[in-house]
């Protein structure tokens, strides 16, 4: 069942091709989900971009719900397992809706594997990401409508906010999905608005008050943002400082207004800023886990931050109100006690006692959050109302449970599966997990005291002592036994460790995770599935408050009754009105922006002109005067797949170039016989010329053609610099990207450099090179291409990049760790015995020894 | 000439005194040192390695002036570098035509916004010219916490922050391959996308079939 104004979204869109905003939590999956299926009725080929897996499955299970399309017809994914024979025969059933994973589809369409002319429809997914025209799924759409320009688009959005975070970007995003229609469905629009005010239920919102800890923590951090804010505008004098206040800075999008307005000057911006902008991203982050986590796991978190942080850069860090926000952290879960402040004094190490494993004079507090006992009582009386006879009689009715409480990540989720069973529980799971804490904490004392020994019995070895095995022991006991003294029932505690389930044993409450991806889907269906009695928001979440209105109109006989918790005076409260607020406000502008709005028809003519435009805003005439019938002008240019992610080949497209997906060995690009090109951009430059990677490449490059290039990207508006301010300052640093790279070079006089800050710059360079070579002068491709597309060398990319930074791993090893090993967590579970055959000696020790190395102390000087 | 043969057996860099006498670049040379002398090229950076020097803003000028000095090099040293400074803000059609430029001439192309680091580069190139690759060949050492940091953030949309929250988590990367995606999730930062990216990187296989 669909609602009235769901039902005239989708009548619109239908009709005619457009994009479609509608606001959060007002249902753009069940538009879609029905859109689909219509379509999918009338047996045709359909394409799906963006549409993940989880997606793909609640797409699914609405077909089997509504059981009125067969099942040859349900939906696709078609990924790199499908061998390109049987990708073809897939499309050529020209039937369904099939969701090619993209880089597969540019090279389906690029090389006419896929009857394009078949297609009648595309439906595009989170259609914000097409605001950015280097995103693939542009070409893609591009492609298709090239090859066919009756194929419809149908695109979906319901992040408002992100096409109004620059000029134009709704008309860059429709130009980029050719389309002309735009749709929007605020929460304020009359229809919606008259729909959903027909049976609106009861939401309580229970304000809970922060502890005086928790606020002055949360203080403390404001006033650190504070503080950075401050520096940030009084260095930067250029910025416009209108937006930049602290609200603002709650919130992601703050950072891109930030790098937005600092990009054109990038070069000259000083470290010391680009570090209070980390600063600001960092804080921004601890904030919103004040709230969120317990203070132990807090704490923990903190510790972690710490660590990742560079404390001598970092200035927040070493402020006094950096130090304030750890005090009140750590006031949370502990205080030390004056009477013994003496006794400390005389003992260093931290004092163990037969009581307790922890130093006499701290005294743990262990702050619970002052939500749980709000939560407590709540259940309480809900239980109280729906006591024994009256819940049979509510089952009767149509109810699936008694409550659900929604919460917005796994870890609280598990978190409140402790807490909820009794009103002692909070109390127990915070030693717990105080507990585990104390443990590493020990653990690392007892590791440092293993290593002092073993490093005592390495020298004693070398003059032929016997080591002492008996010290190990000792420490290890020692730890064990003070563990065991503090926490009595360990056992238990183990036990509940095994046992954690991600569905809940508690009878009658439900506690379901929310998470920003998938909370647009997963809201709705969990709550038609549930069909609650009460529901309890723990954090408040302006797309599952529509979601609720929703579903009460669908379910108009069954009354619900909803509870919202939320901190008195908090940030979370501050974030969640701002964000209904900022939504909002971005309708306002996108109602604005349509009526003025210049619809342009899409056709052959206003394409090529579109193109000069574009390009002669960058500056590069070239690009623009080869218009789409001179393609014969670029030529044949061959292009390794992995390369599609970025847009580069898209524009080569644009010069008439002719591009040939493959997977090259050698290079990433292969404009002639004699020009090749390594694509490099800033970081993996860096990392490669670390790596030693970039060495080997280079080489291969140098022996296969005569002008080997090296491409060096620098990201847009950062250009050109290697080297930091303060390195150029001091001596001459071998080590450093500079010198490598000079290094390099040096050693390959024939490798030529090409330097580019834009896309669209590398473009027109790689015009102008391969138009100074002889057309359509390809090599021969198979010595350079590692195998046909269809059994592709490495498919798992993120997995062999990760296995090159692994010590141990060296671009001499990689094939052979590959052909024996099936995946990272395999081969981390090999014993020495196995990895000494592939990786060599040597190497297998250090890869063992990284592997099960444990991780270095982050506690370290936290509990003096 | 004593000076070129001084300098080809590096002791300085030699600089063009017809050409470069007034370059505020010379100004920035400082960690190594340098002598006018009468030479082709703008700077000689040792026995096999000569530079060439080009500011855009000059280059917009006069276009033709660097056409004539890289033919009047021609195939003389065996690394020829042109070191380009670009100052003004409008020059991706001049560095176009530079880097085409240098592709078929054989130069080597070094691009720059700041003196001092066109400097630097000179610098280094006289420094560097007789070391071995061993640097270029194997990684340096890193701390266990480095190291794990690169690997992490080797995956995408894993940053910084997310690699420590993992290993002080887990402890180990043993443990860390290992976990599953509840306890992944655990960590505070970690969504969904990220649990995502993280077992695809560690746990699914390099190869599909």
């Amino acid at each position: 069942m669909i609602l009235e104004y769901e039902r005239l979204a989708l009548k619109e869109v239908e009709e005619q091709d457009g994009l479609c905003i509608v606001g959060k939590g007002l249902g753009v999956q069940r538009i879609i989900s029905k859109l689909v299926d219509n379509l999918c009725q009338q047996q045709k080929l359909i394409l799906g971009l963006r549409f993940s897996k989880d997606w793909l499955h609640s797409l699914e299970q609405w077909f089997l719900v509504n059981q009125d399309i067969e099942p040859h017809l349900y939906p696709r994914e078609i990924d790199a397992s499908y061998s390109r024979a049987e990708r073809q025969s897939i499309y050529h059933l020209e039937q369904g809706f099939l969701v090619v994973t993209s880089t597969i589809l540019v090279h389906d369409l690029l090389l006419k594997v896929i009857p394009a002319e078949k297609v009648s429809c595309m439906v595009v997914n989170e259609a914000e990401f097409l605001v950015d025209d280097s995103r693939i799924e542009c070409f893609i759409i591009r492609l298709l409508k090239e090859q066919n320009k009756k194929c419809s688009i149908k695109a979906f959005s319901e992040r408002a906010e992100w096409f109004t975070r620059g000029f134009h970007l709704v008309e860059k995003a429709m130009r980029n999905l050719k389309v002309t229609k735009l749709y929007l469905w605020p929460r304020f629009r009359v229809e919606v608005d008259q729909c959903l005010l027909k049976s609106s239920g009861q939401l309580v919102e229970l304000e809970v008050r922060q502890t005086p800890k928790m606020a002055s923590l949360s203080k403390a951090i404001l006033e650190a943002m504070g503080a950075c804010l401050v520096e940030l505008k009084r260095r930067n004098k250029s910025i416009d400082v209108s937006e930049l206040d602290i609200q603002n800075a709650l919130f992601k999008s703050f950072d891109f207004v930030i790098l937005k307005q600092l990009e054109p000057m990038w070069h000259n911006v000083s470290s010391y800023t680009k570090q209070l902008i980390r600063d600001l991203r960092t804080l921004r982050n601890i904030l919103t886990f004040s709230t969120k986590l317990n203070c132990v796991s807090f704490f923990n978190f903190l510790m972690a931050i710490t660590q990742s942080e560079d404390t001598s850069k970092s200035h927040w860090l070493m402020s006094k109100t950096g130090e304030k926000i750890f005090t009140f952290a750590k006031s949370r879960i502990y205080v030390k006690s004056k009477d013994n402040k003496d006794l400390e004094r005389k003992e260093k190490k931290p004092k163990f006692t037969s009581g307790s494993s922890i130093p006499l004079d701290m005294k743990v507090i262990l702050e619970p959050s002052p939500k749980w006992s709000v939560l407590h009582s709540l259940l309480q009386e809900i239980r109280a109302k729906t006591n024994g006879e009256k819940w049979d009689e509510m089952l009767s009715m149509g109810y699936g449970c008694r409550v659900i409480i929604f919460v917005k990540d796994v870890s609280t989720m598990i978190e409140l599966s402790e807490i909820v069973k009794d009103a002692k529980a909070p109390e127990e799971y915070l030693r717990k997990e105080f507990q585990k804490l104390m443990k590493s904490r020990d653990e690392a004392i007892a590791r440092a005291k293993r290593l002092l020994a073993k490093e005592i019995a390495d020298s004693e070895n070398f003059y032929g002592i016997e080591p002492e095995p008996v010290d190990k022991e000792n420490v290890q006991e020692k730890t064990g036994m003070d563990l065991a003294s503090y926490c009595s029932d360990e056992e238990t505690l183990g036990e509940k460790d095994s046992s954690r389930n991600l569905s809940l044993q508690v009878p009658d409450i439900e506690i379901v995770t929310l998470e920003a991806s998938t909370e647009s889907r997963k809201g709705l269906e969990v709550l038609e599935s549930l069909k609650p009695r009460f529901v309890i928001i723990y954090e408040p979440h302006n797309c599952l408050i529509r979601q609720l209105e929703v579903y009460q109109n669908e379910f108009t006989e069954l009354p619900l009754e909803v509870f919202c918790l939320v901190y008195e005076n908090s940030v979370e409260k501050d974030k969640f009105e701002k964000a209904l607020e900022y939504e909002a406000h971005s309708f306002e502008r996108l109602i604005r922006e349509k009526e003025n709005m210049v619809v342009f028809v899409d056709d052959e003519h206003s394409n090529v002109d579109q193109n000069r435009e574009d390009t002669s805003k960058f500056g590069i005439v070239e690009v623009g005067t080869l218009n789409r019938d001179s393609r014969k002008i670029g030529g044949r240019i061959y292009v390794d797949m992995r390369e599609f992610r970025s847009k580069l080949p898209q524009l080569l497209y644009d010069t008439g170039a002719e591009l040939i997906p493959v997977t090259l060995s050698i290079g990433d690009y292969i404009l002639s016989k004699s020009i090749f090109v390594e694509r490099k951009s800033l970081s993996d430059l860096t990392s490669s010329l670390q790596s030693g990677r970039l060495f080997s490449q280079v080489q291969q490059l140098c022996r296969h053609c005569r002008f080997p290039c090296l491409l060096i990207e620098f990201p847009p508006g950062k250009s050109f610099l290697l080297s930091s301010f303060s390195e150029l300052v001091k001596e001459l640093n071998p080590i450093s990207v500079l010198s490598r790279l000079v290094l390099l070079t040096i050693h390959f006089p024939l490798l030529r450099l090409i330097w580019c800050h834009s896309e669209y710059f590398c473009g027109s360079v790689f015009a102008a090179l391969k138009s100074s070579e002889p057309i359509d002068e390809l090599p021969e491709i198979d010595s350079l291409v590692q195998n046909d597309t269809d059994s592709k060398e490495y498919d798992n990319y993120s997995a062999v990049d990760l296995l090159l930074q692994l010590p141990g791993v060296h671009e001499r090893n990689v094939q052979n760790i590959v052909n024996k090993f099936n995946s990272i967590q395999e081969l981390c579970n090999a014993d020495e015995d196995e990895l000494e055959t592939t990786f060599g000696s040597n190497n297998a020790k250090i890869f063992y020894e990284f592997v099960h190395s444990t991780a270095p102390n982050l506690y370290e000087g936290q509990f003096k | 000439d004593l000076i070129i043969a001084q300098a080809k057996a590096n002791h300085f860099i030699v600089v063009n005194q017809a050409t470069q006498k007034n370059n505020p670049l010379n100004g920035f040379i400082k960690q190594v040192l340098w002598n006018y002398g009468n030479i082709v090229p703008d700077y000689l950076l040792g026995r096999y390695t000569c530079a060439l020097f080009l500011r855009i803003s000059q280059h917009l000028l006069t276009p033709q002036y660097i056409y004539d000095r890289v033919k009047a090099i021609g195939k003389q040293f065996r690394l020829r570098i042109l070191v380009c400074l670009i100052d003004v803000e409008d020059f991706e059609l001049a560095l176009k035509e530079v880097t085409k430029l240098c592709v078929f001439s054989e130069f080597t192309l070094i691009v720059t916004r700041n003196e001092k680091e066109a400097a630097r580069y000179l610098e280094t190139y006289f420094a560097l010219e007789n070391k071995p690759t061993d640097v270029l060949r194997e990684r340096t050492e890193q701390d266990y916490i480095s190291k794990v940091e690169s690997a992490l953030t080797s995956i995408p949309s894993i940053n910084k922050t997310d690699a420590m929250q993992l290993i002080a988590n887990f402890k180990t990367v043993h443990a860390l391959v290992n976990a599953d995606v509840k306890e992944l999730s655990k960590c505070p930062g970690i969504g969904p996308t990220k649990v995502q990216r993280l077992k695809e990187a560690l746990q699914m296989p390099f190869r599909k079939k």
